[in-house]
């Protein structure tokens, strides 16, 4: 699951996946994950990588990537990931400004 | 009725920005920001797709560096009041509308000056002059694309290459060439775009946004809601966030995502074609009346649809009046907004009768219309 600094990006990286034919779904975010926009994008595990890569080449910002486990459609298992600062998805494009 | 008051609103609108008004209005069930229901989503989808398509109009990398206001007037107050402090000095244009002058004006009172350059009596600005005026403290150099007056259409590719080279911020108040001209900030060295969403673009009243290149320089003038870092007491530094505070009129702006698409797919040189014919059809007709004056410069390239003229012998407004009551010609009478245009125009006594075509008026209804000019001509005569 990925979460974002805002709704924008949330709804830019699912327009990003989609477009690309692959599955990805917007989610109410659920509060112990994040309070920073209010969606996450659910992902298969599979596919995170090359979606990862799409969203880096779109421009996406993104928050966090965590790993969720649930149980009957709840949520159980919280595991972070990894942690993105604002600019880390972004180098190479403030060059020549 | 044969609409000429294009400059003021377009009208009619695309079918498409139609049908959108009211499938977005019945459908977009939630607030962009609040929500992950279906009809919130949309709506955000919604606003994401307008976004995007109106960075690929003005050539912008990134569309989140567009922020949604409620129109021109605001976003320039916006990109004014966020980016000035007291000390800065601003150059303008003697075209300037006052969505422009009187923030400017406002702001004098918090140690903000300007210098207005003067342009010739057609509107036309010498950028060497822009260049001359430029001093130690100035931050920001601001110039409407297109005179609401006279049409002129202002040098913003010679400007942009002086605010460049001295490091200035340039300001562009699109209201008038927006969807009737092609614009590309990263040529133009724009670093603040003011645009209305209800003139040139197609879309409804209540629409228009600023895109801020340079957002760290930009305080909000609205503290908020904005969904984002609930949590927190202070405003978010993300965009657009940082300046899209509140429910965001998610439908109408769904909507002036179908009039850029309709731009898009018609094709802006096509729209500048038609329009550019209608001007010089309009412009030839109104040259041959000896009553008739003209403001602006003669030739239908340097100028957008927009056509002033006063006629000798009857006022304005009463031109105006007699040409709704005996051919429904809708036209604007009096002072545009920009008594500094005027002044520049020498007609801040008299205004002036404005007619301003758009895409969807025919070369018919041109001929009408300077018939309708020509019979008043000849009533005043035999007066
Ligand atoms: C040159 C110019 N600037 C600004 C505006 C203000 O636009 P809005 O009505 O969208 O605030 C207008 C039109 O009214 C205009 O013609």
């Amino acid at each position: 699951m990925l979460t974002f600094p805002s709704t924008h990006y949330a709804l830019k990286a699912e327009k990003t996946v989609q477009g690309a034919g692959l599955q990805g779904r917007l989610i109410p975010m659920p509060r112990e994950l994040s309070s920073l926009c209010g969606l996450a994008l659910e992902l298969e595990p599979e596919i995170s990588v090359h979606a990862l890569a799409l969203l880096q080449a779109a421009g996406v910002r993104l928050e966090k990537k965590v790993k969720v486990l649930k149980d009957r459609g709840r949520i159980r298992v919280i595991e972070a990931i990894e942690k993105y600062e604002a600019g880390d998805l972004r180098e190479g494009e403030e060059s020549g400004s | 009725m044969i609409y000429l008051n294009n400059a003021a609103t377009s009208w009619p609108k695309p079918e498409a920005v139609y049908q959108m008004a009211d499938v977005s209005l019945r459908q977009l069930s939630g607030s962009v920001n609040r929500g992950g229901n279906k009809g919130a989503l949309d709506a955000g989808r919604a606003v994401l797709e307008t976004r995007e398509l109106l960075a690929a109009l003005f050539g912008i990398r990134e569309p989140e560096q567009i922020v949604f206001t409620v129109n021109a007037t605001a976003a320039l107050n916006l990109a004014l009041q966020g980016l000035l402090e007291p000390g800065d000095h601003v150059i303008i244009s003697g075209m300037e509308h006052n969505a422009v002058v009187r923030p400017l004006y406002a702001l004098k009172n918090r140690g903000v000056e300007f210098t207005v350059v003067n342009c010739a009596a057609d509107g036309t600005l010498d950028p060497l002059a822009v260049e001359k005026a430029i001093q130690s403290r100035t931050r920001l150099i601001c110039l409407t694309h297109a005179s609401n007056v006279t049409g002129t259409i202002m040098p913003i590719f010679e400007v942009g290459e002086i605010a460049r080279r001295h490091h200035l911020q340039f300001l562009v108040d699109t209201a008038q060439t927006a969807g009737e001209i092609p614009i590309d900030v990263e040529t133009a060295g724009i670093t603040l775009l003011a645009f209305t969403g209800h003139k040139g673009l197609m879309g409804p009243p209540g629409t228009g946004g600023l895109y801020i290149r340079y957002p760290d320089t930009i305080r909000p003038l609205i503290y908020g809601g904005t969904g984002s870092n609930s949590e927190l007491f202070t405003q978010p530094e993300i965009m657009p966030d940082k300046f899209e505070s509140g429910t965001i009129n998610a439908p109408a702006i769904a909507a002036l995502g179908a009039g850029v698409r309709f731009i898009q797919e018609t094709g802006l040189e096509k729209i500048r074609r038609h329009t550019r014919e209608l001007t010089g059809q309009l412009l030839e007709g109104l040259r041959q009346i000896p009553e008739v004056t003209v403001y602006g410069p003669a030739e239908p390239e340097r100028r957008v649809p927009v056509i002033s003229i006063n006629i000798r012998g009857i006022s304005a407004g009463e031109a105006g009046a007699w040409l709704a009551d005996h051919y429904e010609i809708a036209t604007r009478s009096g002072l545009h907004c920009a008594p500094l245009a005027h002044q520049t125009a020498g007609t801040l006594a008299t205004g002036t009768l404005r007619l301003s075509p758009g895409y969807f008026n025919t070369p018919a209804e041109i001929e009408t219309t300077l018939a309708a000019v020509r019979e008043l001509v000849g009533v005043l005569r035999d007066a």
